[in-house]
């Protein structure tokens, strides 16, 4: 595939392998807006480790961020003052800790200078979501439901098992605590 | 996302109309780099190309209209049709100035075939248009990609447009160009979406300016690529 970039070629007609760039690219130009969950649904693509959510815990974690949460251990690796992420949907931290996160997590997203560290607080986020519905069942954000419900339903198809039926679960809790 | 176009991008052809002299250079750079391809190609399929040398018509017709003051003023004022389109009238118009001129030097005898020139000149050539929209095509594609490779070289990062263009134009997996490239494929698959997004605005930024509004950009993209597509073999 060559997009030619001279301007020189005036009367030229173009070959087939450019008008066939040019036509997926105009396709890739059409629909709606990308939405930010839509880039982590790509990294997600190729990134399937298990212990995503505790990497993107510690990335949050260890960002210079003002004002960080007050949990305990949250600089540790996988927050051990709220134990491991990874098991929240098996112990559950208290409310106000998942609260925190979120906020960190929240606070980070903005903070966010490039698409990765953005995905990172995103997933984190989510993540916090999820489990303060299914362990509190307390919607923890004045998010728009809507929002909350594309950024749960994607991370639900993105995520390994368990924490794929952990984030189904929340959906369903939205939809009766709605 | 930085915005390197302005928001309302209309907004920037009128800033540049109330600049003067450097306004007018800019302005006049900005249509040489994406009508004259266009236009080029309307003169080729149309009976234009019986006046002379293609690119020196669209040339002329170029020098001779932007050098007044109030021409592009004039489409500024007529909201419902895209600059290109404007200036495809314009060009027409001006072969038909151009038949009248000759006719007039070599004959003195202008009233048949001025009348006839005028019958011609009445609406573009069909084959003209077609060909004009399919090269108006090209170039919003090919500028939008220079626009961004450019801006990736500049950062040092040109790879990333290498890895974008196998992987979204042909198709390839990111783990397939992680061997050929030493890009992870999660830094490339978010280095990719990012240069999309860039895309997808230029693109955009580039028919709003030409005066597509918001609300038919969609529609706009979907007949252009309906226009690349018929034009393959």
């Amino acid at each position: 595939m060559s997009i030619s970039m001279s301007t020189s070629n005036t009367t030229l007609p173009p070959n087939d392998d450019e008008l066939s760039a040019a036509s997926k690219i105009l396709a890739l130009a059409a629909g709606p807006a990308l939405r930010p969950v839509d880039f982590l649904v790509a990294e997600s693509r190729v990134t399937r480790d298990p212990a995503w959510i505790a990497h993107a815990f510690r990335e949050v974690a260890a960002l210079d961020l003002a004002p960080a949460p007050s949990v305990s251990g949250s600089g540790s690796g996988s927050g051990s003052g709220s134990g491991d992420p990874l098991a929240w949907h098996l112990h559950a931290p208290p409310l106000a800790e998942i609260q925190a996160w979120r906020a960190r997590a929240k606070f980070a997203f903005e903070a966010a200078e490039d698409v990765h560290a953005r995905n990172t607080a995103l997933l984190v986020y989510g993540w916090c979501v999820a489990i303060a519905l299914t362990q509190h069942q307390i919607m923890p954000t004045s998010q728009p439901r809507e929002d909350v419900e594309q950024l749960l339903a994607e991370l639900a198809t993105v995520l390994p098992e368990p924490q794929a039926t952990v984030v189904r679960n929340a959906m369903l809790v939205e939809a009766a605590v709605r | 996302m930085p915005e390197l176009f302005p928001a309302t991008p209309r907004t920037w052809i009128d800033d540049r109309l109330t600049l003067g002299d450097a306004g007018a250079a800019d302005l006049n750079r900005e249509i040489l780099r994406l009508y004259f391809q266009p236009l080029c190609g309307y003169t080729q399929a149309s009976s234009l190309r019986e006046l002379g040398e293609v690119d020196e018509i669209v040339s002329g017709f170029l020098s001779n209209r932007l050098a007044r003051g109030d021409y592009l003023r004039s489409w500024r004022e007529n909201e419902a049709m895209p600059l290109r389109r404007w200036l495809m009238n314009g060009l027409h118009l001006y072969g038909h100035e151009l038949r009248r001129a000759r006719n007039n030097r070599s004959t003195r005898e202008t009233s048949l075939d001025a009348s006839g020139a005028a019958a011609t000149a009445s609406a573009p050539d069909v084959a003209g248009v077609v060909a004009m929209e399919r090269a108006w095509t090209l170039t919003v594609v090919r500028e939008a990609c220079a626009e961004i490779e450019s801006e990736l070289r500049f950062a040092g990062v040109e790879i990333d447009w290498y890895v974008f263009r196998r992987h979204f134009i042909d198709g390839r997996p990111y783990r397939e160009l992680f061997a050929e490239t030493g890009i992870e494929p999660a830094r490339a698959a978010v280095r990719s979406h990012a240069i999309l997004v860039k895309l997808r605005s230029r693109i955009r930024a580039i028919l709003a300016r030409d005066g597509t509004p918001a609300d038919e950009i969609e529609h706009e993209l979907a007949r252009m690529q309906r226009t690349v597509e018929e034009s393959r073999p």
